[in-house]
């Protein structure tokens, strides 16, 4: 799926991932891909900006460490992101359910 | 013999970085994906692939720089935005002690004090140039809308630049307006509100960028 088909979703996305535990980028990339079965198969570039606009919006912390040389940002999820989540949620539960009630019989 | 080119990620950094503004922003997204590249590279590593072609294909998996460009940009030019807007908020702090030392401290010391810059007109100063531009920065950084509509990131590079040139003119002037009754003081006059002008420039120029930027920001930044 490409990133366009999931704009509007992606932020949401990115929190339900972080819930469980702290991610760098790369990992949360793999762990959406996973997580939807390899349907979410995103092109990297495109969650960066994301995560960016989430640590302004203060959803997650980042926090820098050095790996192998290298830097790393690591982002965990805050109170005010865990609250964000449950929001999302449940209106994504209404959303769809009002999409499968449409959409999930054939006319009779 | 001819020299091997650039490493494919060395080569895609590159690229990168001369489409995004040079900045500290700028600078962690692009050692985020430095990270993420050769993070992508080893994957591919273990799973068979040689070094080079590993780098190819997470150079490919990520997307060209045309595509991720124009986000990061943005990215960048929100995070300077905020940063910049959390340093200059640290000046009103010390110019408020500077100005409590002075309008305190002072007549005790002296006895008879005389106030040649009212305090209401310093207020005005540091209020038009210090406080209210920085935290319509800060305002403005933190609007969603920044993220999609072009028109207000252009609003926020403008209000950037204005409250840059208004905080390097304004912590020294309020800071001199301050320092003038010491002047009345002392012989010869003059030097003491030439001290208070350089002062603020030191602070200005140096001390709230190394006191935010290495710890006070870092902090803040964390607990939001």
């Amino acid at each position: 799926m490409r990133a366009e088909q999931l704009k509007g979703h992606l932020d949401a996305l990115l929190l339900a991932v972080l819930e469980a535990e702290a991610l760098h980028g790369y990992a949360i990339i793999e762990r959406l891909r996973a997580r939807s079965g390899g349907t979410f198969d995103l092109p990297g570039g495109s969650v960066y900006p994301a995560l960016r606009r989430l640590e302004m919006a203060s959803l997650v912390d980042g926090v820098w460490s050095e790996v192998a040389g290298r830097r790393r940002r690591t982002y965990r999820l805050n109170d005010r992101g865990r609250a964000a989540l449950a929001e999302e949620r449940a209106t994504w539960r209404g959303f769809s359910h009002a999409v499968g009630s449409v959409l999930g019989q054939p006319a009779s | 013999m001819t020299q091997p080119g650039p490493r494919p990620v060395d080569a895609y950094l590159e690229e990168l970085a001369a489409s995004l503004p040079r900045s500290r922003a700028a600078r962690d997204l692009l050692d985020e994906i430095r990270d993420h590249l050769y993070e992508a590279a080893e994957a591919g590593e273990v799973a068979g692939a040689g070094r080079e072609a590993a780098e190819r294909a997470a150079v490919r998996d990520l997307g060209t720089v045309a595509e991720l460009a124009p986000d990061f940009r943005t990215a960048a030019m929100v995070c300077d935005a905020r940063r910049q807007a959390n340093r200059q908020l640290l000046g009103a702090p010390l110019l408020a002690a500077w100005g409590a030392g002075i309008f305190h401290l002072l007549p005790a010391v002296h006895g008879s004090f005389t106030i040649t810059a009212p305090p209401h007109l310093v207020a005005l100063v540091v209020a038009g140039t210090l406080l209210c531009p920085s935290l319509i920065l800060l305002g403005l950084s933190r609007a969603p809308r920044l993220w999609w509509d072009a028109r207000w990131l252009a609003w926020l590079v403008r209000a950037r630049t204005l409250a840059s040139w208004l905080f390097q003119l304004g912590l020294p002037a309020s800071a001199a307006m301050m320092a003038y009754p010491i002047a009345l003081l002392s012989d010869p006059p003059h030097l003491w509100w030439v001290a208070g002008a350089l002062g603020g420039h030191l602070i200005a120029g140096l001390l709230v960028p190394t006191l935010s930027a290495r710890h006070v920001v870092g902090a803040i930044t964390r607990r939001q």
